[in-house]
Formats: structure tokens, C-alpha cells, sequence
């Protein structure tokens, strides 16, 4: 990884870490406003979840849309399509599985980079371990 | 710098700018959002998220 890369994943982990630290109730705004009902306050948990999702997929929509000066995109279209399709079939998934949709995400999570070259797999673990933090500060 | 750190240089005020969003202290006066609300939100986010992937999926064939 370039020193770039280096920061780049540096600023990721410590605003992951960031998120735990202030995981506290009433402390920020991942926290559901206590009088929701049930199904409410899972569906604002989800919501925030979906937009951490999102930002995995739009890096590999935007990259594959940016070109490199000899015209080959900076993400290639095979590994946008890879990570559309599992952007899509983890918010089906995290829609319909009711109570443990935080463990069906949490899986999904884990199971992208086994889907993607090494190398792949090392520049989307930043975004990653971000929706992996936002995951858990709204399991707790 | 790679092409997907530049890519990601890119992403990383959008994520750095939700994340701020995210854990802003909640005004303690501003009124909470009612069920029905909330969950339309949850509705909303979800329904544009999967169109924007069938969108693109659509766009790239295979």
C-alpha cells in the first residue's frame, strides 16, 4: 500500500474508532429517538446502515466511471458489477430477514472481499471497516 | 497514488461528511419524528438505493 493508501486507511480506522468511542446513549445521531416503536427504531438503524453501504458501492460506481489516460477505468467494470450485485442483494437480504439483519449485514460484509483480487479487496477495506463500525455502534 | 486511492480520495469527504452528520449531538429541542416517518425514510433510502444498483446494472450488461 502507498503512503497515500496508508493515510487514507489511517483516517478510516480512526474515524471507525471515533464512532465507538461515542457510542454512547443520547450522545450522537445514530442513536434512534427513544420513543420509536419497534419497528420504527430497527428501520432508522437500517437507514443509516443502508448509507454506509452506499458508500462502498458508489466508490466502485465512480471509479468505474473515472478514466485513467489510456482509457481503461480506474475500476473496472467487472469488479463494479461484483460490488453493485452484493451492494443489492445485502439490502435485500438485510430488508427481509426481520430480527437478525445486523448478523446477515455483518456477514455480507465479511464475505466482499473474498469476492474481489487482493489487491481489490485492500482499497475497499477502508469503507468497509466503516459501515462494520456504524454496524456495530447500531447492534449495540 | 493508485487509481483507487485517488478514487477513494474522492469518496472520502462524502464519508467523512455523513459520518460528522452522523454523530452530531442531537438538538435536544428539535421534535422527534413520528414511527410513520422514520419508517417511509427507511422505505425511501431503500427503494432508491436498489434502483440506483439495478440502474447501473442495467446501464453495464454483462
Amino acid at each position: 500500500m502507498s503512503w497515500i493508501g496508508s493515510i487514507i486507511y489511517a483516517i478510516m480506522i480512526v474515524l471507525a474508532g471515533v464512532t465507538m468511542a461515542t457510542s454512547t446513549e443520547g450522545c450522537g445521531g445514530l442513536r434512534a429517538p427513544i420513543h420509536l416503536g419497534s419497528v420504527a427504531k430497527q428501520d432508522w438503524y437500517k437507514t443509516r446502515v443502508i448509507k454506509a453501504l452506499d458508500v462502498i458501492r458508489d466508490t466502485a460506481q465512480d471509479g468505474n466511471a473515472v478514466h485513467k489516460p489510456d482509457g481503461s477505468p480506474f475500476i473496472s467494470t467487472g469488479t463494479a458489477r461484483k460490488v453493485t450485485k452484493w451492494h443489492r442483494s445485502t439490502l435485500v437480504v438485510m430488508d427481509a430477514a426481520g430480527s437478525g439483519w445486523q448478523a446477515a449485514v455483518e456477514k455480507a460484509l465479511d464475505e466482499l472481499p473474498s469476492d474481489l483480487t487482493p489487491a481489490e479487496a485492500q482499497e475497499f477495506t477502508p469503507w468497509i471497516v466503516a459501515a462494520k463500525a456504524i454496524l456495530k455502534e447500531v447492534t449495540q | 497514488m493508485t487509481p483507487l486511492e485517488q478514487v477513494a480520495i474522492e469518496e472520502l469527504p462524502a464519508a467523512i461528511a455523513y459520518l460528522k452528520q452522523a454523530f452530531a449531538k442531537q438538538n435536544p429541542d428539535a421534535p422527534e419524528p413520528p414511527d410513520e416517518d422514520v419508517i417511509l425514510a427507511y422505505n425511501t433510502a431503500y427503494k432508491s438505493s436498489v434502483a440506483k444498483d439495478d440502474a447501473w446494472t442495467a446501464a453495464h450488461p454483462e
